[in-house]
């Protein structure tokens, strides 16, 4: 009996391997996914003695009339189009630098690695330390290299996002960096030498060589660290809780105060469907790039 | 001024990133060596004058040691079931060559997925089942969480090993479940490291689910931190020598398998 029971798994192994992966997934993820949408369809306050109620598009009509999901959108397409593009240049960048080999480069890429393996929590612990306005470093050298008055980093609109955008940089430029060495490391000699011979410059060779070839793996880093930042949060959190006013307030960022402050689980839930529309609409656009290439 | 040859300037650009990529970590271990309110002194002091450990022990007198055990557990189960049931599920989808060419297509768009709008229900799910304030509760959320990409990763590093080995296996009358964790597995060794470090590493840095799922039974690390400042004086010192202690595992982990790492990390990201 046993070995019938034996020999039956080891004929069904993939399923039986898939299977718990499967179970898990599904209840995890993909149920919750379908009743968020079936939340989103209905008016549903926890926090109220009422029971829920139909409300078919009723909460998306709301949300495209509502003037704060407008700017909570525009906050992340800005914040994220900003620090992403900083993450790109400033990773692809270093990348470019450190495609040598030279004596002790493993460990200035390790070091390079700290931002990403902190946890977000700590790198916005660690930036809400540095911009403190009386107490922080950067105001105290700002003010002796340049004399500049002290900067309100976290307490006006304008520098806070700023700061938001410059923590979040901080912490994932080095993502770029290490997948652009990846990918500049798969170019093979041959190529620059070939360059060299026909006389070509270290700049001419950056930009017909290694650009051309490296824009796919560009974009596609970007792609995923556009997705990743929209759904920004913990550096948000700690360093203006979405303020001052709203000025941080992203749409990932609203629609966790929608849920968990307010309750408001079915205009939240609505909301994230929202997000998610507006994410595969720029994912396409940039996949669609990716594709010419 | 001696002249600025092309590799000074790269010595000089390549030194002002590694400043800006290393001094706030240094500021917040300075100010974990200070005495309770020596973060509000202006000008600010690079090094204190006393180095202290007074930070550490109130920290973990305040909750701290509970929080990195809590932290511990989350983040140890939750890596030990993501490579258990990712290494069988990769093993078992490399049959399907057109899923796995697909598959990083997948893992984006679940990715695009707030996680949002997945936490809204998990919330009502868990509460219904009395698994709030739980560790199943992060266990289970961080595993599914984590699981595409140990999947896809492992995908990458089970392609590497020619199907010879295990036709010989099979021939020689071993099971296929005696191939996979006789064979299989001990041959993927690097790539189960450099996984089984990122499937501990993100539960133990997740914050957004920690902060919705817990209350006071489990107390995660990364709840912890932001709880400090809750009150009206902010015990800042604290709040970085936790902190230091946060990013200690991760960091210490990441040097002893470094070697392991980076080839996980660009083999997963470029083969994209």
């Amino acid at each position: 009996m046993a070995e019938r029971l034996k020999e039956w798994a080891n004929k069904h192994l993939t399923i039986l391997f898939l299977l718990p992966s499967i179970v898990i997934i599904s209840l995890v993820c993909a149920f919750p996914l379908g009743y968020s949408l079936f939340m989103s369809f209905h008016f549903w306050e926890l926090a109220s003695p009422l029971p829920r109620t139909f409300g078919g598009l009723g909460n998306y009509i709301e949300i495209v009339y509502s003037v704060r999901f407008w700017c909570s959108l525009f906050n992340s397409v800005s914040i994220v189009g900003v620090s992403v593009t900083i993450q790109i240049v400033v990773g692809f960048g270093l990348a470019l630098f450190l495609n040598r080999e030279f004596r002790g480069r493993s460990l200035i890429v390790a070091v390079f690695l700290v931002p990403t393996i902190i946890a977000p929590v700590v790198v916005a612990f660690m930036w809400k330390m540095l911009y403190s306005e009386r107490f922080g470093p950067i105001n105290y050298i700002l003010h002796l290299a340049w004399g500049l008055r002290q900067i309100p980093w976290l307490s006006r609109p304008l520098p806070a996002v700023f700061s938001v955008i410059l923590a979040n940089a901080w912490e994932w430029f080095p993502l770029v960096l290490l997948v652009s060495l990846g990918g500049l490391q798969s170019i093979p000699n041959d190529y620059y030498d070939a360059a060299k011979i026909d006389g070509a410059s270290r700049w001419q060779i950056v930009r017909y060589i290694v650009l051309p070839l490296m824009s796919p793996i560009i974009l596609i880093i970007a792609l995923i660290r556009v997705i990743e930042d929209f759904k920004l949060f913990d550096i948000i959190y700690v360093l203006t809780h979405g303020g001052p006013g709203m000025s941080t307030e992203t749409l990932n960022y609203y629609t966790y105060l929608k849920g968990f402050k307010f309750f408001s689980f079915g205009y939240a839930g609505a909301l994230s469907y929202m997000q998610l529309i507006v994410v595969i609409g720029i994912a396409i656009v940039l996949v669609r790039n990716i594709m010419r290439k | 001024m001696a002249k600025l040859t092309r590799p000074t300037i790269i010595c000089i650009v390549m030194a002002i990133f590694l400043g800006v990529t290393l001094f706030p970590f240094l500021w917040m271990l300075s100010t974990s060596f200070k005495i309770r309110g020596e973060f509000f002194t202006s000008p600010p002091l690079f090094i204190p004058p006393r180095i202290t450990l007074s930070a550490y022990k109130a920290s973990l007198g305040a909750g701290g040691v509970k929080a990195l055990q809590d932290s511990f557990i989350i983040a140890s189960v939750s890596m030990i079931f993501s490579l258990i049931l990712g290494s069988m599920g990769a093993y078992a989808l490399r049959g399907f060559k057109r899923i796995g060419k697909n598959f990083a297509f997948w893992i984006l768009l679940i990715e695009m997925v707030p996680s949002i709008s997945i936490a809204l229900p998990l919330f009502i799910l868990y509460r219904t089942l009395h698994l709030l304030d739980t560790y199943t509760a992060l266990i289970l959320g961080n595993t599914v969480f984590v699981l595409p990409f140990v999947i896809w990763l492992l995908m990458g590093f089970l392609e590497e090993i020619p199907f010879e080995i295990e036709e010989a296996a099979q021939i020689d009358g071993c099971s296929r479940f005696q191939i996979f964790t006789q064979i299989t597995l001990p041959l993927i060794k690097p790539g189960l490291v450099a996984v089984g470090f990122f499937a501990f590493i993100l539960p133990w840095n997740e914050f957004l689910m920690a902060l919705i799922f817990t209350r006071s039974r489990v107390t995660p690390l990364t709840v912890v931190i932001p709880s400090l400042v809750m009150s009206d004086t902010v015990a800042w010192e604290q709040v970085a020598a936790l902190s230091i202690m946060a990013i200690g595992p991760p960091i210490l982990i990441a040097i002893v398998f470094q070697r392991y790492l980076v080839r996980g990390l660009t083999f997963g990201a470029v083969k994209g």
